[in-house]
């Protein structure tokens, strides 16, 4: 079991030893939260060699204090992207679909201004409502809709029945759909 | 806003709202777990497929099987069947071809040949149902008769136009008389 510090250290001096340590040790925790949201090995092992890619790339310049959220967090935009990817694919696939992906390649991350500008507020939004809740409801708000975890893992990791836990959920839901309201999000 | 923006949202959010101690409070207690899931699982799921796969084979090799041992069968039984039933008679044609040898030392065969022909017409005509046995009967137990040939039909219509031969081997004499209409 490597130091993260240690890890990022390796990448600090271009040393690909590291990208190997992190596939070793995390290698795991990146595929199943790829196969969570892709739901296709081969898609999920497609986004952990993306994810290491970018590791490799944004470190340097970037030094996060801890990886694992760096990684979880790299990995599942990969994860997202490839499954906008396919179900763009499953619904589409015309030549305007096409014609439509063509045009995305000369706009940034394939979005309207509009659309970052709103991104960046719900992403305000939502820093800002997980820091109101409780540690434990975040806690779990996150390993749901972050990590993807089924309601299973989560009443099993946090000594709860599921039913409590989709209760809890919702309960959480709620007041965000509220939160999104008074901020006028929604 | 779709459920997709705020996933995506979540991903932008502070390092430390996503640092949950992910690392120690899922992988190492529940994703061991889903590693097994996901891919021990999968093996396991091959497996069971090809079980399932191979006894469909099976089962559909013992339904083949049983379909040609009930076609073997079925033949078996016809072929025993077409052996040992009753098959209905042709009914046989109509010719009563009574053939009379007389081998006695008759000097006029052919007028004993002749005399035992219309006998035997005589018989064959009031009597439908003669039989060998009763064709061996004639007032002149010298002239043996073959009855080799008598074939009579009862159940066929009286005899309207037969051909009878009449045959004395011991002087060459062989008489063919048409028969006429009698009934």
């Amino acid at each position: 079991m490597h130091d993260d510090s240690r890890i990022i250290a390796l990448l600090q001096k271009r040393d690909e030893q590291a990208l190997k340590i992190i596939r070793e040790q995390y290698g795991t925790m990146c595929f199943q939260m790829a196969y969570r949201i892709t739901g296709n090995r081969e898609d999920a092992e497609e986004c952990v060699n993306d994810m290491l890619m970018a590791v490799w790339d944004t470190i340097p310049p970037l030094h996060p204090e801890k990886l694992v959220p760096y990684l979880a967090s790299l990995v599942s935009r990969k994860a997202i992207s490839k499954y906008k990817f396919m179900h763009s694919q499953k619904r589409g696939g015309t030549q305007f679909s096409s014609a439509l992906d063509e045009l995305a390649d000369i706009l940034p991350s394939g979005e309207c201004v509009e659309n970052q500008i709103e991104q960046r507020e719900i992403t305000a939004a939502l820093t800002q409502f997980l820091r109101q809740i409780p540690p434990d409801h975040r806690r779990i708000f996150m390993q749901r809709y972050f990590y993807s975890d089924s309601v299973q893992t989560i009443a099993q990791t946090n000594q709860m029945s599921a039913d409590a836990v989709k209760m809890l959920l919702m309960r959480i839901r709620n007041k965000l759909k509220d939160y999104m309201r008074k901020e006028r999000l929604l | 806003m779709t459920p997709l923006d705020i996933m995506e949202a979540l991903r932008d959010v502070p390092e430390d709202l996503i640092d949950i101690d992910y690392e120690h409070l899922s992988v190492s207690c529940t994703a061991e777990q889903e590693t097994l899931r996901t891919e021990t699982d999968m093996p396991e799921n091959g497996k069971r497929m090809r079980g399932s796969i191979v006894l469909s084979y099976l089962m559909t090799a013992c339904c083949a099987a049983a379909c040609i041992g009930g076609i073997a069968v079925l033949i078996c039984m016809t072929k025993l069947s077409g052996r040992y039933s009753v098959q209905p008679q042709d009914p046989a044609p109509l010719q009563p071809a009574v053939t009379v040898t007389a081998t006695a030392a008759f000097p006029n065969t052919a007028t004993t040949a002749s005399a035992l022909y219309t006998d035997l017409l005589i018989r064959n005509t009031a009597q439908p149902a003669l039989t060998a046995e009763s064709l061996t009967y004639t007032e002149q137990t010298s002239v043996p008769v073959s009855t080799a040939n008598p074939v009579i039909q009862t159940t066929a219509p009286p005899v309207t136009t037969a051909s009878e031969t009449v045959t004395a081997t011991h002087t060459t004499a062989s008489v063919t008389k048409q028969t006429p209409d009698l009934l």
